[in-house]
């Protein structure tokens, strides 16, 4: 009612104004930045011009437009004007907000559909191996218009369920056998290899003792085999045979690997890695206990030792683990085995494995000698498969237990009655019962079993929509609506369903009271499971799932690995969660006082004195040049490329994910600033961008864009704080510092072939005789220090000491054994002179085939600039102080990405109001859990709409 | 001796073409006609991936002209009869991939998966990502009995790095290969027992009835959904029906006979490697002559083959001529175990251009890839054998029908240009709308 009689008031009071104002050049005659303001729909609730209004609003607030040039209104007139326009935007929010509150049925997404199997079945397994990721939209996996169905996502539906009730229904009535093995080597003495039964034994089965091949590990295995009574030994089929062969099997445990010693095995740097093997056919959860203690001087302050750990017969390296020198420790691991896996991925061997590595970044002390490191594995455990009880979790979760003289039927029934509602989350329809039950009989009048028949039913439960998608609206009526609360909330902080304590309160209907509701979002955020929320939210919210496949340059970056990358991530969540845990200002996610580090995180920071893969908690302190998302590792490298930062991305990102206000595409046939500004010598990026930003056709967004970005210069594109950049200049034009004799070169070489025998090699300038570098022994072969790139080609970087004797030299470069310089570099070598040598590090000498003349060199970073607004900071410090004097940018921002995350859908126009309410519950208390109390007792999340 | 002339079965094979008893390909087609069926019948395109192990000797295998013209070198000689239908593709390579995978070349043949810097290289696991071929049987394995056919010297998956197939489903498993021409037959052509169609048959309809139980609870809760869900719940309930089709069109396959193919013209008992090669190719043609499969992958030896190829006169083994370190009675070796591979497959390819279906040549529509993912020289040299994953041997023969220019030698240069480029060409004219293959990121150029 309101808008339609504010549509009087516009045309009272503020068309006659456009009109004489605004119309001269957005209308009739002329369309200045094409926009023709009578043809903007006044309908605000239903049209689509709202935003070019905002536009409109802000331009009038701004006092932008009417321009200078043009005939002005007087400022009272102004000011009335956009008052009234803002009355009128603010009452169509309003009206709006009540079509706005559906949120539509949606189906769940991978990580929902198996949360919810492991919650409502708790089979290891899991079911969504096959599936394929799901679209993103919005920044966000939960996305309903999004979520597609495809005839191969119901096939997958129905393979996973099907896989899942092979292994839920039918069970043995006694759990598989229990494996124990232990590999120790307690007696100083070595004794070969025995199984319990004192048979010979190296994993080559049927092999004589003397055809053991030396190098095994050599000690004494415990196996402690259970076998309950009246279970056989399995059977191994090869169905490729024809007809399919069968063989008994034998269990068995293998190590290799490492070095041997008196008390057991040794893994060093540069060792080969050791693994063990076992052989088990059984499915199931196994667990691994390495029994570890890591050795390197006392005196040592350097890294922590890494444990790399690969899976057999996956092979990707699977995990990292830092060790702590000096002290023993148990590296525990707990590995669920398929059995579809075991046949097809060993081959029918039914081997698996694990194989672990030890790495040390760093292997001199501070005067450049080669220092003792290593592991010393003293015992490896294998016990499996693991039952802690039977019949098993997922089992009795489907069939419980049955009463005394329960008939057939009955227990069938309650069986579904008891299993329905919590795979529909809601309550059960009786019709919809007995469907269930009818499809029961059917199969049970073809003679199956009990637990048979009931498969169909329990399958056609698990692939029916009901189960699949979830569906907030729903009915209207008050039982239903505590269900579906329940259920939202659940999917909103732990993506999966309700538990218990959560049907029992939508049973009841208390969840309906506001102060339970706020009761439970307090305990489930204590639940482990809020995990996935504090996850699942900064990762979307701020990127980080680029992390996982982007390809860092493992040449110019070489710490950059797996351990540095999961720190990476796991230091932006743990902030995320200290946030939210200890209900700290969201103001905190831009600047903060506190950082979460690690070991590998604070190395890679500078920060000394954190040692351990744990994260804690540390005051910040000055000179730390951290605090807030911005300047996390994981924004930084998810907004590079993997080889230099993107400034561009970088702004986008501070406008899109922290302000609100994500910048607008570019518009199509803009050439990147790479084919834009050929190689620019002598610039640094951050030049050549301001070069690219004088284009009249970019300036306008840029200008706002890039200066945010410039602001984290100081940072490269693995986030290390940096003051000076490497940019290429022009040979001619550069006048180098020779080196002193002995110094380190560092030399960098591109578009290398990576052949086995590239080397790279320091030769007198005037030396024509290239087979003369074996002599001068001054090269080293690229081996080692080559990294292939994401454009296939190999780079790397390599160390030489310059020559003794002072004079011109040149490094160069030589492919596949050749002799013939495919890419060559001078520099001098002099005697250090008071004026000229610096303790600096030089520039890295570059050797690239393609580009010969390319010559690196250092360049100051500029982190200063202004905002659009004019705001000026001369650091990436003030640059934070400007974005927290923008606090409601930043809450409205915020709020949005987390009512996208809470909803499922993109936000509309008929979201403002929540969003403004939200905001202004922010403004009184800042932290999370009022974000997260405003959203689930809203009338959008928590459905009072009316009866559709 | 010539190995080209111990070819001596060759009458025999063509005679094979009049042994198979039912008329083919447009009568195989199960069922009642579907929409798809009322259209004109038309050849149908498919695809062969032949592997050769560890590389072959470069400088007899490399012709030095590129063009239409060049002269086949010596070890590409057989393929004279054919090689208007025959291209030779040089230079392809995986650029993504480590230069040096060892034998985990086979594997990653058809996957193209490359490592990353994640894996250790001697755990280097293939088992990562579809493999080509079976992307192609997405699309066109449903039109037959079989989706997909993978034959192997050896039986099974291989282990990682060691793969004794090479093909991989879209979990990354591999398929496990066939290596009994009696077990290929009998799968291809011998009927089912009646046990196992029952067992089949329940399958089916166990699957079927779910789909119907899903259908009705789908409609049930259509029914309380207001406008934009129903039409979000449509798009479940379409994803069902077609599942449900594409089921039924599985089932007939199980009341339809299999094709009969007189077996008294097949050598099951082969002698030796170059036998096997032999019947394997025979079993291929009379299953695409059939139309029981239009996928097959085959490898003529695995990886670290153990093979001794005593019908060249070869006395050491496949492998270990591999690693010739330059030595020049391995290299004469290894160009004529090469010679005679490449002799046998011309005969096969011959077949195919003979037989005619639908009115056109077999060969016209069938896509027939030939080579290794492995270089065992330096560059086009015959080096010292390396396990470069740079400058793959490659052959395409047929397809003319469906868009290649064939006869032709194409050289690509600066190892920039994935073999994967070749599989996006290859999916694209197996009819799939895709531009990229794991690094391939678009069609081959000069080829199409």
């Amino acid at each position: 009612m309101r808008a339609e009689s504010d549509v009087g008031d516009f045309d009272e009071h503020v068309a006659p104004f456009l009109r004489t104002h605004c119309h001269g050049c957005h209308g009739e005659t002329k369309q200045e930045g094409d926009l023709d303001l009578r043809s903007l729909d006044r309908d605000l609730v239903g049209g689509g011009d709202q935003e070019a209004w905002d536009e409109v609003i802000e331009r009038l607030a701004a006092g932008e437009m009417p321009p200078k040039r043009a005939k002005r209104p007087s400022e009272p007139e102004r000011k009335r004007v956009v008052d009234r326009l803002r009355r009128w935007m603010r009452d169509a929010e309003d009206a709006a907000s009540v079509k706005a509150r559906r949120l539509g049925i949606r189906r769940m997404n991978r990580l929902e559909y198996r949360n919810t199997l492991r919650d409502l079945i708790g089979h290891p397994f899991d079911p969504t191996e096959l599936f394929s990721p799901d679209t993103v939209s919005n920044g966000f996996d939960n996305v309903g218009s999004a979520l597609a169905v495809s005839p191969l996502h119901v096939e997958r539906f129905v393979a996973a369920t099907e896989r899942l009730l092979d292994k839920v229904i039918e069970i043995p009535e006694k759990p598989p056998l229990r494996q124990h093995w232990r590999i120790l080597n307690s007696s100083p003495a070595r004794k070969p290899l025995l199984k319990d039964n004192g048979s010979w034994h190296d994993g080559h089965r049927g092999k004589k003792k003397d055809k053991i091949k030396p190098g095994f590990l050599e000690g004494n295995v415990q196996a402690n085999i259970e076998i309950p009574n009246g279970a056989t030994p399995y059977t191994m089929v090869d169905l490729t045979e024809d007809p399919p062969k069968a063989w008994e099997g034998a269990w068995d445990i293998r190590a290799f690997g490492g070095s041997q010693i008196d008390e057991g095995v040794e893994i060093k740097n540069g060792d080969n890695a050791f693994g063990f093997k076992w052989f088990a056919y059984e499915e199931g959860i196994y667990r691994v206990r390495v029994h570890v203690s890591s050795f390197g001087p006392e005196s040592w302050t350097g890294a922590s030792p890494k444990l790399g750990i690969a899976l057999f017969p996956e092979g990707t390296l699977w995990q990292e683990r830092l060790l702590t020198l000096g002290t023993s420790e148990v590296v525990e691991l707990e590995l669920y085995r398929d059995d579809v896996d075991w046949y097809v991925k060993t081959s029918g061997n039914r081997a698996w494995g694990v194989n672990l590595f030890y790495q040390l970044t760093q292997e001199r002390d501070a005067d450049g000698k080669h220092v003792p490191f290593g592991v010393h594995i003293s015992e490896i455990e294998v016990e499996g498969p693991i039952h802690r009880e039977w019949p098993p979790l997922w089992h009795r979760r489907v069939f419980p237990a049955r009463e005394k003289d329960e008939a057939d039927d009955a227990y069938a029934e309650r069986v579904l009655q008891e299993f329905l509602p919590r795979a529909y989350r809601r309550p059960v329809r009786p019709q919809e019962l007995s469907r269930l039950l009818e499809i029961y009989r059917g199969e049970r009048a073809k003679g199956r079993s009990l637990k048979r028949a009931l498969r169909m039913p329990l399958a056609t439960i698990l692939t029916s929509p009901s189960f699949l998608y979830l569906d907030p609206d729903g009915d209207s009526d008050d039982e239903t609506r505590s269900w579906r609360l329940a259920s939202s909330l659940s999917y909103f902080l732990w993506r999966s369903l309700p538990d218990a304590r959560l049907f029992e309160l939508a049973r009841s209907g208390d969840l309906l009271r506001r102060d339970v509701l706020l009761a439970e979002v307090d305990r489930m955020l204590e639940n482990p499971k809020s995990g996935t929320f504090v996850e699942r939210f900064t990762r979307q919210w701020l990127g980080l799932d680029k992390l996982e496949d982007l390809d860092v340059d493992a040449a110019l970056y070489p710490e950059f690995d797996l351990l540095l990358r999961e720190s990476m991530l796991g230091e932006s969540t743990q902030f995320f969660r200290e946030i939210l845990r200890s209900d700290l200002s969201v103001y905190q996610l831009l600047d903060s006082d506190f950082l979460m580090l690690n070991e590998p995180i604070a190395r890679h920071y500078g920060i000394d004195g954190i040692v351990g893969g744990a994260f804690r908690k540390v005051p910040r302190r000055d000179g730390d040049r951290r605090g807030g998302v911005l300047t996390q590792a994981a924004v930084l490298t998810a907004t590079s490329n993997g080889q230099r930062t993107l400034p561009i991305k970088r702004g986008a990102f501070v406008l899109d994910r922290l302000l609100a206000d994500p910048p607008k595409p570019p518009p199509p046939d803009v050439p990147s600033v790479d084919d834009a500004t050929t190689v620019d010598r002598g610039s640094t990026l951050r030049q050549r961008l301001e070069k690219h930003r004088d284009d009249p056709s970019c300036r306008g967004c840029h200008r706002k864009i890039d200066p945010l970005g410039f602001a984290l210069e100081s940072y490269d594109a693995i986030g290390r704080w940096r003051d000076r950049e490497l940019v290429e200049t022009d040979a001619a034009k550069h006048r180098p510092v020779p080196f002193t004799p002995g110094e380190t070169i560092s030399i960098r070489f591109e578009n290398g072939l990576g052949e086995p025998n590239d080397w790279v090699a320091i030769l007198p300038a005037d030396e024509k005789d290239n087979r003369k570098f074996e002599q001068l022994d001054m090269w080293v072969h690229t081996t080692g220090t080559r990294k292939r790139l994401p454009n296939g080609v190999f780079s790397g970087t390599l160390e030489l000491v310059a020559p003794k004797e002072p004079g011109d030299y040149e490094a160069r470069l030589f492919f596949a054994g050749g002799y013939e310089t495919v890419a060559a570099q001078r520099f001098s070598v002099a005697k250090p002179d008071g004026d000229r040598s610096t303790t600096e590090p030089k520039a890295p000498l570059a050797l690239d085939p393609l580009t010969p003349s390319r010559v690196l060199t250092w360049a100051a970073v500029d982190s200063a600039g202004e905002l659009s607004d004019g705001r000026p900071f001369a650091n990436v410090d003030e640059f934070k102080a400007r974005l927290l004097e923008d606090k409601d940018a930043f809450l409205e921002g915020l709020t949005e990405k987390m009512l996208i995350y809470a909803l499922g859908r993109p936000l509309e126009f008929g979201d403002r109001r929540l969003v403004r309410e939200a905001v202004s519950e922010l403004q009184r208390r800042p932290t999370l859990k009022t974000l997260l109390r405003g959203i689930v007792t809203s009338e959008t999340f928590f459905q009072r709409g009316p009866k559709r | 001796m010539n190995p080209d002339s111990r070819i001596t079965r060759r009458s025999v094979l063509r005679g094979l073409g009049t042994a198979i008893v039912l008329p083919l390909l447009d009568s195989l087609r199960p069922g009642p006609a579907l929409a798809r069926e009322k259209e004109p019948a038309k050849a149908p395109a498919r695809m062969i991936c032949v592997y050769t192990p560890h590389g072959v000797r470069n400088s007899r295998w490399y012709p030095g002209e590129t063009g239409f013209e060049y002269s086949l070198p010596p070890t590409l000689e057989p393929l004279a009869s054919v090689r208007s239908e025959v291209s030779v593709l040089t230079g392809l390579c995986h650029p993504r991939m480590a230069a040096n995978v060892g034998h985990a070349a086979a594997g990653r043949w058809l996957t193209g998966v490359h490592e990353g810097d994640r894996i250790l290289v001697d755990f280097a696991s293939p088992n990562q990502s579809l493999s080509m071929d079976q992307l192609a049987a997405e699309k066109v394995g449903g039109e037959t009995r079989w989706r997909s056919l993978q034959l192997s010297t050896e039986a099974g998956a291989g282990v990682p790095g060691r793969s004794k197939t090479l093909s991989f489903n879209a979990r990354g498993l591999p398929l496990p290969a066939m290596n009994k021409p009696r077990a290929v037959f009998n799968r291809l052509f011998v009927p089912d027992t009646a046990k196992d169609r029952a067992a089949e048959r329940e399958r089916y309809e166990r699957h079927k009835s779910l789909l119907d139980n899903v259908l009705a609870e789908s409609k049930a809760m259509k029914r309380r959904l207001g406008e934009e869900d129903r039409r979000r719940l449509d798009a479940y309930l379409e994803s069902l029906r077609e599942v449900e089709r594409q089921l039924d069109r599985n089932q007939r396959w199980l009341d339809r006979p299999k094709p009969k193919v007189d077996a008294a013209e097949l050598a099951f008992e082969f002698q030796n490697r170059r036998g096997f090669i032999e019947i394997l190719y025979d079993l291929i043609f009379l299953a695409l002559r059939t139309d029981s499969t239009r996928i097959v992958t085959f490898m003529t030896g695995v990886e670290v083959d153990a093979y001794k190829w005593g019908e060249v006169g070869v006395n050491h083994t496949y492998h270990g001529l591999q690693h010739h370190s330059g030595d020049r009675s391995k290299l004469e070796g290894l160009a004529k175990v090469d010679r005679l591979e490449v002799g046998l497959l011309a005969r096969f390819l011959e077949r195919l251009h003979e037989t005619e279906e639908a009115g056109t040549r077999l060969l016209d529509h069938t896509m027939v890839l030939y080579g290794s993912g492995m270089n065992n020289g330096v560059g086009l040299e015959d080096g010292k054998g390396q396990h470069s994953t740079r400058k793959l041997p490659i052959l395409l023969a047929g397809g003319r029908n469906l868009g290649i220019r064939q006869g032709q030698h194409l050289r690509y240069e600066n190892d920039q240009t994935p073999l994967c480029n070749l599989h996006v060409t290859m999916l694209q004219l197996m009819g799939l709308e895709t531009e990229r293959f794991v690094d391939g990121t678009g069609t081959l150029s000069g080829l199409v």
